[in-house]
């Protein structure tokens, strides 16, 4: 059975709302959004998709041509003090060791951050200002630096988990006196947060999002809200550390890239029995 | 809220009327879908309706007016099959209603189709 009209329109009023693209075409990404998403909601039943388009209103979905808007207000939302001072600022995407090399969505986060941001504005333009993609560039050049600031970058912190990763390899192998290290994104969720504050680090953002059912205020009765979704969970190809979002993250939000952290009825490509998921920001 | 009234294409009036129809029938989309429509298709056709009046849009339903309905009268009403389909008229077939007192003389050709059904 396909959609109601009633039901056509709820969702048309979201991506309304929400300023998504109805009709395909303009961007290749988002070519088959709002089609995928009604297949998704045919998919579902009644309960389910409730809970799905109620979750919706939550979602939030940032295009890349918005992350130098979002990068201005993390950096807007960082006191002078910190960084006022310093003579050099350097900037390196956030990544562990193991991911070095590769180009991931933090690669690009540096250098829109210093030529679009920190070489426009009076407090910071004067700076000695360099950007490097590991932290093993920047000791191999400034192996001596001092008197610096050092912004570790990623478009998305979920549960925190590869920052901490990169902090710990920073303190054991980069690690220079006296610099300061502030962690900047676009976007993070409040359990990310919450796990760099209990190791003492202090985040910089555009966008902080909390648990999209256990913390929502839309969401009368969670328990039922979560015991729903595990029902349509059951159906798809995931891991078990990938229910309701990598670690439970309970995301609703989509970047370059939908990130792991979002609950995966939005982004899981494959059904268990190996059939297509029509999943509306896929990975 | 309707915007500002935009012409209604030619080629979205067979579209529109079944639209129309499912609605006042309270159906589902699916004669739409099975005629190769996909759901953002479908999203514009409502936009095109809404802006048209023929139908009031508000956060959660859709409900046909009466200027939806009299398009159904000016363009032909369908019915519904038992199979769940939808019979129209077939707009491009149609010919002007004769007067009571016009002879029709058919062709040649059509006078030989009629014998040819008979044998």
């Amino acid at each position: 059975m396909a959609l109601g009209l009633n039901e056509i329109q709820r969702i048309r009023r979201i991506f309304e709302a929400k300023g998504w693209p109805i009709n395909e075409g303009e961007i290749p990404e988002q070519k088959d959004l709002f089609n995928n998403f009604c297949n998704l909601i045919d998919r579902l039943g009644d309960e389910e998709k409730e809970l799905i388009l109620l979750i919706s209103n939550d979602f939030i979905k940032i295009d890349v041509v918005a992350y130098l808007l979002h990068l201005n207000r993390a950096f807007f939302s960082i006191p002078a003090e910190l960084y006022k001072d310093r003579t050099h600022i350097f900037c390196v995407p956030a990544m562990p060791p193991k991911q070095i090399g590769r180009i991931k969505s933090p690669s690009i986060i540096p250098y829109q951050f210093q030529h679009l941001i920190l070489r426009q504005q009076e407090e910071t333009k004067n700076k000695k200002i360099v950007s490097y993609d590991s932290l093993e560039y920047l000791t191999k050049n400034h192996a001596k630096r001092s008197n610096s600031i050092l912004f570790l970058m990623d478009d998305f912190v979920g549960t925190g988990e590869t920052l901490l990763q990169t902090l710990e390899h920073y303190n054991d192998n980069h690690k220079v006196p006296d610099e300061i290290v502030l962690v900047v994104c676009i976007a993070c969720l409040s359990i990310g947060i919450k796990a760099l504050h209990e190791f003492g680090y202090g985040l910089f953002f555009s966008i902080m999002q909390k648990r999209g059912i256990s913390d929502s205020i839309r969401v009368k009765n969670k328990l039922l809200a979560l015991s729903t979704m595990d029902k349509m969970e059951r159906r798809l190809m995931i891991t078990p550390l990938e229910k309701h979002g990598y670690m439970n993250s309970e995301g609703l939000i989509s970047l370059i890239r939908t990130p792991d952290n979002t609950f995966p009825v939005f982004w899981c490509p494959t059904t268990r029995s190996h059939e297509k998921w029509p999943a509306p920001f896929p990975r | 809220m309707a915007g500002t009234l935009s012409e209604i294409r030619a080629e979205d009036v067979p579209n529109l009327k079944l639209l129309v129809q499912l609605l006042i029938a309270n159906k589902g989309t699916d004669p739409l879908v099975k005629r190769g429509l996909l759901y953002s298709q479908i999203a514009r056709l409502l936009t095109i309706a809404h802006e048209n009046r023929l139908l009031s849009l508000s956060n959660e339903s859709v409900e046909v007016t009466e200027e939806g309905r009299e398009f159904l009268q000016t363009h032909g009403e369908s019915r519904p099959r038992s199979d769940g389909g939808w019979i129209s008229p077939q707009d491009s077939e149609r010919i002007e209603k004769s007067a009571d007192e016009d002879v029709y003389l058919p062709s040649k050709a059509v006078v030989r189709a009629f014998h040819e059904e008979d044998h």
